[in-house]
């Protein structure tokens, strides 16, 4: 029997999830919608106003970041900013074709009444996509302390319990990631959106 | 004063507990510059609010993206519940195994490369049982480990059935890397002769490949107990 003295397993970073998701490594996409899923739901919900065009969405999303990922670019953007730019998009587009959906479909007339504004529309999507962009760029900590608190509604005491940390720890992290937004304001020009 | 301000941002957040919303109440008629802070977290929250939902998705939803991405997958992977036995290598790369193979993998595999379209291997090493296995061996090649995704293709034969409870573990060592080892991915031998393709965690040299004998509940560092392993060197053998 033989012992290894340096075994460990880091988290893989984003970028290799994305080389693996590449390579057709359909756990490295759920790594992926693990880390982000959540924000890019939250964004094209809030976008398009209605839970299952959202679902829809953030599927379109995963599934566009699988097909494309030997498109993406390191160099460029982070991998958050991939894929919420991709949410971005899909949710524009989700947006404009239900709004030319027939409005009764024994009329072969198309509605124009509902059409969204669409410098408005994309002005939205600008401004949900950079605040995305700053949640997804908090340090792993931190984003999952906020994530638990934010998306699930659950208090210091619960996400305490759930992660197995000292309760300071949580509140510390939960204030941290609020801090950190709002000095990621200015990099993602939020300052002028809610005095951030 | 940290900790004033964890309760002031807990409290913008909605994530206090009563005890902690009764003292910051406290405090904020005693200390009015805490008030300000309330208001700059309560701005920050509500941007959060107004742009990003605070809603999450079904929980099934990531099974839809598998469903539909699944039939263009080199492999799948292992539905997410109930949670695999064998711990979680969520970071783990997937694995191909040969048509011959007989080996039953974790996560299904089905892409497997001819050594043709391989290539040349970059480097290979004589896979040796340890002294408790010293009936297994085999061999190990290294391809296109130049770039990212490249390949470990790993033949053993004389393998035994792991015990009720365990399974196996295929690890890397790439110095460029670091000194721990790097896990590949998982195999539960259906009979002696094994073959397996695996996506190798980046590119690098590598110095050496290790199979270890792990629980299937253990935790996702290495558990210290080899099957075989072998030192990589430049070529073929």
């Amino acid at each position: 029997m033989r012992s290894c003295d340096h075994f460990s397993m880091p988290e893989s970073d984003d970028a290799v999830l994305v080389e693996r998701v590449h390579a057709g490594d359909a756990e490295a996409l759920r790594s992926l919608y693990e880390r982000y899923g959540a924000i890019v739901f939250g964004m094209t919900y809030r976008l398009l106003g209605d839970r299952q065009a959202a679902e829809e969405c953030t599927q379109d999303v995963f599934v566009s970041v699988w097909r494309t990922a030997d498109g993406y670019q390191p160099e460029r953007a982070q991998v958050s900013t991939w894929i919420l730019a991709i949410a971005r998009n899909r949710a524009i587009d989700a947006t404009r074709r239900r709004a030319a959906r027939p409005v009764d479909p024994h009329e072969d007339v198309w509605s124009t009444d509902e059409s969204p504004d669409a410098s408005e529309l994309v002005s939205a999507a600008d401004v949900a996509e950079r605040v995305a962009a700053a949640m997804a760029e908090l340090p792993a900590a931190q984003r999952e302390a906020l994530s638990l608190a934010y998306f699930d509604g659950l208090s210091h005491t619960e996400i305490a319990k759930r992660l197995g940390l000292p309760i300071g720890t949580v509140k510390g992290r939960t204030r941290l990631a609020l801090d950190r937004l709002r000095a990621l304001a200015p990099k993602y020009a939020l300052d002028a959106e809610a005095d951030v | 004063m940290s900790d004033l301000r964890d309760l002031v941002a807990a409290e913008a957040l909605g994530a206090s507990s009563p005890e902690d919303a009764a003292r910051l109440e406290a405090e904020l008629a005693r200390n009015p510059a805490l008030v300000g802070d309330l208001d700059e977290y309560r701005e920050t929250v509500s941007l959060l609010e107004a742009t990003v939902s605070r809603e999450r998705p079904r929980p099934d939803l990531f099974d839809n993206i598998l469903a539909e991405i699944e039939p263009e997958a080199s492999f799948a992977v292992a539905p997410r519940e109930p949670r695999r036995t064998f711990g979680w290598r969520r970071a783990m790369p997937a694995f191909a195994v040969g048509a011959a193979a007989a080996a039953a993998v974790f996560a299904i595999a089905l892409a497997l490369s001819s050594d043709d379209s391989l290539g040349s291997p970059d480097a290979t090493a004589a896979v040796q049982g340890t002294p408790e296995f010293t009936g297994v061996h085999g061999e190990a090649r290294i391809y296109g480990s130049a770039k990212a995704n490249g390949v470990l293709k790993l033949e053993l034969a004389d393998v035994p059935q792991p015990r009720a409870g365990e399974h196996y573990e295929v690890w890397v060592l790439r110095p460029s890397a670091g000194q721990a080892m790097e896990a590949v991915g998982v195999f539960m031998p259906t009979g002696p002769n094994i073959e397996l393709q695996l996506v190798l965690p980046g590119a690098g040299d590598y110095a050496a490949v290790d199979i270890s004998v792990e629980p299937d509940a253990g935790p996702p560092e290495h558990s210290g107990t080899s099957l075989a392993g072998g030192r990589f060197e430049a070529g073929t053998t």
